[in-house]
């Protein structure tokens, strides 16, 4: 709205955002690997993507060796698990080339995004993977926040993945490293396309010029920092503060 | 002689200067009391301030003592006779008391402040520190080290991590990587190197028999002695079976199908379906009760192999946890080790020493047999009497120190062995809270029965008293603390007697208020609804809300409060707000009481990054290293530096066609003000430190005015830190602003904040924080139940400390370990309510919110329960139905009224209102040559007439002192300097040398004569400042000679031209002033004729004021 964004801090730190970048990237190696040469899919190979990957893109010893230990710790588990999406259906695309974007023609809105990782099942629908280096999202979560694989979704179905055309999605799945742990996410109890109805109001509502854009607008805890906080001066109100409503031409 | 009663002459028992003494002293017993007037009785008795050393826990409680004791010996200092000797016998000062003692007991003050090395009233850190620095080659530690800072240490550690995983220690780091790789590794590798000393393990056999396992063990052999041959084809055959059993069969199918080959991984998955998973059979075999009953009746020929596989797994659980522990503790010690050492040289190299290496380095030295004998000797002339307070808290280190300090003591021998030495000690193992500094409550009772032996061993005895008498609080309170720790759950709180009042008669009061509950779960909204929510209303905050209304309501309505005999309104300043964390109540706490417009001392501690004013400087410079950092550079526009509205930032940015907001703003003419004070800003970054820099918009561009006009003076404390973080940045790293920006960005740095008394404001702690403290009315609103967990990730078995895995992997040895560790901290939560009620004189609320009354360890349900027993009384509440408790008759009617002014209401003098006259700009002197008038006769004007006189006065000036050779070779040089044509400026010499070889003239040139003196003096209203070439002053005459060059002469003082006679004037009524009593002789010397002219007086001041002087 204001057009300002937030830089990359000065000093980049290994932090959660690169680990989760590279969780990514090496899962991206590991699964082209196993597409070429099904044989491949075995602890060794995956650890060979991890090492190279880190050695590429990790510059603080350190933490190069403990991630390569946690990596390692669930590398058996990724390796097992990889069997049980290969059952399910083929890699087809991964995160460079599913890129995607849905137009949204009655808000004028389009909708940019990249998938981790699209499967297609035997009769041709979608799956949809996320990864997450951490814990995958609660049940709760999902519902009030992480909308992520529903609106990703609702785009393949839309036919917003271009090399994919519209499909049926039969299944999406948030994978956790952290705890070893995958989540489904409720297709079924909330259809896609219903996530995207709900979409469209939210924006139209955001687009209404007196509905203000906020700062610390869903929060998962109070107490977590977000971009614009000191933009909004936020410590001096807090969250049970009546807002005041002021219109800006 | 004074009478005393029972708790003054237990007092002043203690404070006896010459026994040794070991004081256990309730809650608010006077024992500080008992410490100063012990220092006191020392010094009155002839001790040599620098032979006394007293340790203190904090820094603040030193500087409390001394300030306790210089008051008392200030007040000495000027007593009367008859009430100096009345107060030295009420300190107990049995000595006589002649003019002698008095006089000596005068001086103390002024000795106690003069004494070289001061008196020692510090804590144990600082007089570690001070040996150091006093033996460091003894000591082994460079003469100029510096104690590191908290920050400091943490980038030396990732540092040091860095270089083991780049280095040939990359190994160690590996494995124990696979122990641990979480985010939190400063945080274990800070353990590691509090304790440096215990890592020691070298092999698994070692580490095995820690864990209570064969030395031998290993996983082979758990293997080997698990699984039979038949094993892998029973399982096969099992899960056929289960498949086709129950829905549970079903999913241990499933579970089992995940082993694919019988190894040490094999058990935890085998474990999970074979052994109980919970109640009491937990850990044991499923023995006849697995499968489901169908499923085993259909493969009954499987069962006692089974049976006997579940048998071996169940024991193999136990051992693959304990080898696996094992294994992880080797890793940790062999970790441990390489990282010590290497963090250890790294703090060398850089000569750093940490909190813990002062005591530890200060303990080694007194230590090592073949240096500790010489500190001591060369000590011996420092230390006769040693005092500790706050005991119970010192840590077994600490204690070390002590202990070897005493030693000569208890031997009896030392350097000066006719000299008499004592120890006091004063503790209460009650408010033992700090076990996570170390401090170990059971090392106050070993440690007395050690130093009991001790001395006795020397024929010394130990004095042990207790003080049970409580100044502080009214009886009330004491009974409720007696009641508490009498009652059920209060096992391993070291009762030790019962709290007597000293005030039997002090009203006081308890209330309890019922648990505020949690709210209703509000359904939540749903994600797609845009509506702008308001956050739930969480049971803390209603409970702060309602604490903050009440005590609004009891300042509003004047409530009365006990006040000696009498009554008084209550004022912010007696409450006292405590709670037991930082996370929980205590920010909604004080914004409830902003909000009801109390005043409040703010959080007793602040993150630094976290405050706002911070985060706008923060914002500000954020932008002045990078101008394309639109977003700072709005939060800086927004912030009270800049204090631009909504609106204004809106129109700027949204309405911008620029890319930045940079470029918009230096184009847009709206806000003129702003963009000057940002280019000013961004012309000075390559020149400013970013100490300067923040100065400078503090300061010039009146950055703190404003950020305190909007954001209260608390604000002050952060802009405070953040500039003392920049200065120590600025001292740690070539200062430049990007470097200081990312400095910042990786700190989380707190500052405590003494909160003041004295200012009447209410005051909202930590339990932590009020050691020591005391206040009329006590608000304990966090009483709630509290999980207790055991965070570190290190623990100790036998002293050795290991890796506690995840709660499921532990094995027996260390789930032990941890209850026991738990218990500990149950205790300790114990000791910490002690402390917390102890605190309040006579009126004590406790609260609580959320939870119910019975889940863990729980002080409001343990209040209640004690309140029960004291037979309190039902009470309204803000909360609902509680409980009081209470003693005495509390006043009803306010009888002192006028104490309501408080410091606020003081009327300030109206001179503060008016601003201060505007000062008129200062005069500039005049100088006499310059006053109005001629300066030379008609027909007398020369080229160069100036430059010549000028050149003239030079020569004068530096010839006449010189031999007549000297004199006639630097004349040729000033020749070849001066600007004057050649034979002008040789006429100028010859001019020169002639009045100075005239002997009519001599006089002048005499030695005790004064040249070119520099006179300041006024005229009427205005100052003069001029320079007179000669003045010769007699003992009753003065004459000032002034050099002229003038050709046209005058024959008499009449006809000198005005402008001189005035000059001579002013100079005449200058020196009158300077030399009052002296006759002044004006002259002038016409050099061209060597006349000298004296001025008669008259003339030259009629010259003077015939003109006015401008």
């Amino acid at each position: 709205m204001l057009g300002l964004r937030p830089l990359r801090p000065l000093s980049p730190t290994p932090d959660a955002l690169l680990r989760g970048t590279l969780l990514h990237a090496i899962m991206e190696r590991f699964v082209r690997n196993i597409v070429a040469d099904p044989n491949s899919r075995t602890t060794d190979t995956l650890m060979r993507h991890a090492q190279a990957v880190l050695a590429d893109a990790v510059p603080w010893p350190a933490a190069r060796t403990l991630w390569h230990a946690r990596i390692s710790g669930a590398a058996n588990w990724l390796t097992f698990t990889e069997a049980l999406r290969l059952d399910r259906g083929t890699p087809t695309m991964l995160e460079d080339d599913a890129k995607g974007c849905l137009t949204l023609p009655s808000i004028g809105f389009e909708i940019h995004g990249r998938a981790d990782r699209i499967d297609l099942d035997r009769d041709g629908n979608a799956i949809l993977y996320d990864y997450k280096s951490g814990q995958p999202p609660t049940p709760k979560v999902q519902k009030h926040f992480d909308k992520q694989l529903l609106i990703e979704a609702a785009m393949v179905e839309q036919g917003g993945f271009a090399g994919l055309g519209p499909r049926p999605v039969s299944f999406a799945q948030f994978i956790g490293m952290t705890g070893q742990k995958c989540t489904e996410v409720p297709l079924d109890k909330e259809p896609a396309a219903q996530a995207l109805k709900h979409l469209v109001s939210l924006l139209s509502a955001y687009l209404e010029p007196d509905k203000g854009y906020l700062s610390r607008r869903a929060m998962n805890a109070e107490a977590d920092e977000r971009d614009y906080d000191q933009l909004a001066r936020f410590g001096e109100w807090d969250a049970s503060d009546e807002p005041v409503p002021e219109v800006l031409t | 002689m004074i009478l005393l009663d029972e708790a003054s002459r237990r007092q002043h028992d203690a404070a006896r200067p010459h026994v040794s003494t070991w004081l256990s002293a309730n809650a608010g017993s006077g024992k500080t009391r008992v410490l100063t007037d012990r220092v006191a009785r020392l010094l009155l008795g002839g001790v040599q301030p620098q032979h006394i050393l007293c340790l203190t826990y904090t820094k603040a409680a030193a500087s409390e003592m001394q300030n306790r004791l210089f008051q008392r010996l200030g007040d000495w200092a000027m007593l009367q006779d008859g009430d100096l000797r009345q107060a030295l016998t009420k300190l107990g000062y049995t000595g006589a008391t002649d003019d002698t003692a008095l006089r000596h007991a005068r001086t103390l003050f002024a000795r106690a402040i003069e004494t070289p090395g001061g008196l020692k009233i510090q804590t144990i850190h600082s007089f570690c520190a001070s040996l150091l620095r006093r033996f460091p080659l003894e000591a082994g530690v460079s003469p100029q080290f510096t104690e590191i800072e908290d920050r400091a240490a943490e980038l030396l550690r990732r540092d040091v991590l860095d270089q083991m995983a780049d280095g040939p220690d990359a190994v160690v780091l590996e494995q124990f990587a696979r122990v641990y790789s979480g985010d939190e590794i400063l945080k274990v590798t800070a353990q590691i190197v509090s304790n440096t000393g215990k890592y020691g393990l070298d092999t698994l056999a070692d580490a095995c028999r820690l864990f209570g396992l064969a030395p031998t063990e290993s996983r082979d052999k758990i293997v080997a002695e698990t699984f039979a041959p038949g094993d892998a084809a029973l399982l096969q055959e099992l899960i056929q079976a289960l498949r086709a059993g129950s829905a549970n069969d079903v999913k241990a199918a499933a579970q089992l199908t995940q082993v694919t080959t019988l190894d040490f991984d094999a058990i935890p998955p085998l474990a999970k379906v074979f052994t109980n998973a919970s109640g009491a059979n937990v850990g044991q075999p499923k023995v006849d009760k697995f499968p489901t009953k169908t499923t085993r009746d259909s493969i009954p020929h499987l069962i006692p192999a089974l049976n006997a596989l579940m048998q071996r797994v169940a024991v193999a659980r136990d051992r693959h946890l304990a080898v696996l522990a094992a294994e992880q503790a080797l890793a940790l010690h062999q970790f441990a080790r390489r990282f010590a050492q290497r963090y250890a040289a790294a703090k060398q190299e850089r000569a750093w020493l940490d909190f813990d290496d002062l005591i530890q380095r200060a303990r080694a030295l007194l230590t090592d047999r073949g240096v500790a004998a010489w500190v001591l000797y060369r000590l011996d002339g420092g230390i006769d009497h040693i005092l500790v307070d706050e005991a119970q808290d010192t840590s077994p280190a600490q204690w070390d120190v002590i202990r070897k300090l005493a030693e000569e003591f208890s031997t009896g021998e030392g350097a000066r062995s006719d000299v008499e030495r004592t120890l006091f000690v004063v503790g209460d193992k009650k408010q033992s809270i700090y076990s996570f500094q170390g401090a170990d409550p059971r090392a106050f009772d070993e440690m007395r029965a050690e130093f009991v032996q001790k001395l006795h061993a020397v024929g010394n005895e130990l004095y042990k008293t207790t003080l049970d008498f409580s100044f502080r609080s009214s009886p009330a309170i004491l009974r409720l603390v007696d009641m508490v720790f009498d009652g059920e759950g209060t096992e391993g709180f070291a009762k030790d007697g019962t709290h007597i009042a000293f005030h039997t008669d002090m009203p006081g009061r308890v209330d309890l208020w019922p648990i505020e509950p949690k709210p209703e779960d509000e359904p939540d909204l749903e994600w797609y609804d845009p509506v702008d929510r308001r956050s739930a209303m969480h049971h803390d905050k209603v409970l702060a809300n309602k604490v903050a209304a009440e005590i609004k309501r009891m300042i509003d309505t004047r409530v009365p409060l006990p006040d000696g005999d009498g009554a008084r309104p209550v004022q912010p300043k007696d409450f006292l707000i405590l709670v037991q964390r930082r996370g929980g109540i205590f920010g909604d706490l004080i914004r409830a009481c902003k909000a009801h417009d109390l005043p409040i001392a703010g959080a007793d501690r602040l993150k630094v990054g976290a405050e706002l004013a911070v985060r706008d400087l923060g914002a500000l410079l954020a932008f002045l290293a990078t101008p394309e950092d639109s977003l700072s550079l709005a939060t800086a526009l927004r912030s009270p530096l800049f204090g631009w509205s909504e609106q204004d930032l809106f129109t700027l940015a949204h309405h911008r066609t620029t890319e930045h907001l940079w470029q918009a703003l230096r184009v847009s003419e709206d806000h003129p003000r702003t963009v000057t004070v940002l280019q000013d800003m961004r012309s000075q970054i390559d020149f400013l430190r970013p100490y300067d820099l923040i100065e400078r918009m503090l300061v010039q561009h009146r950055g703190r005015r404003n950020l305190l006009a909007r954001l209260g003076t608390e604000a002050e404390d952060g802009i405070d830190a953040l500039l003392s973080q920049a200065l120590a940045y600025e001292r740690s790293a070539i200062p430049s602003l990007t470097g200081f920006l990312a400095w910042l960005e990786t700190d989380d740095l707190e500052i405590k904040r003494q909160i003041d008394s004295a200012s009447n404001q209410i005051r909202v702690m930590t339990v932590h924080g009020s050691k020591g403290l005391e206040a009329p009315i006590v608000i304990l609103p966090e009483c709630g139940p509290r999980k207790i967990e055991v965070k570190d990730q290190i623990v100790t078995l036998d002293g050795v400390p290991v890796w506690k895995p995840i709660k499921d992997l532990q094995p027996d040895a260390i789930r032990q370990r941890v209850a026991e560790l738990v218990d500990k901290q149950r205790e300790e939560s114990l000791r910490l309510l002690y402390v917390a009620l102890t605190r309040a004189e006579k009126w004590l609320i406790i609260a609580a919110a959320g939870a119910s009354r019975n889940t863990g360890p729980n002080w409001w349900a343990l209040v209640e329960d004690g309140m029960q027993r004291g037979g309190a009384v039902r009470l309204d509440t803000p909360t609902g139905e509680g409980l009081r408790l209470s003693h005495g008759t509390w006043p009803a009617h306010l009888t002192i009224t006028d104490q309501t002014a408080t410091e606020d209401d003081v009327e300030l003098d109206p001179l503060f209102a008016t601003p201060a006259p505007t000062r008129a700009p200062a005069q500039k002197p005049l100088n006499p040559s310059q006053l109005d008038g001629a300066k030379a006769l008609p027909g007398d004007a020369r080229e160069n007439a100036t430059a010549y006189g000028t050149f003239v006065h030079l020569l004068l000036e530096t010839l006449w002192h010189q031999p007549e050779d000297v004199a006639g070779r630097l004349a040729a040089e000033m020749i070849a300097t001066s600007k004057l044509p050649e034979a002008e400026a040789q006429e100028a010499v010859n001019e020169a040398l002639g009045v100075l070889s005239d002997p009519a003239l001599a006089h002048l040139f005499a030695a005790d004569t004064l040249a070119e003196v520099p006179m300041t003096a006024t005229l009427g209203d205005r100052p003069i400042y001029g320079t007179i070439d000669r003045l010769i002053v007699t003992p009753d005459r003065v004459t000032i000679v002034d050099f002229k060059s003038n050709r046209v002469i005058p024959q008499t003082p009449q006809e000198v031209p005005e402008g001189l006679l005035r000059q001579m004037g002013a100079y005449a009524r200058g020196i009158a002033q300077i030399y009052p009593g002296h006759e002044v002789v004006p002259a002038i010397l016409w050099t061209h004729t060597r006349t000298l002219m004296m001025l008669p007086h008259d003339i030259v001041l009629a010259a003077l004021d015939a003109r006015p002087i401008s």
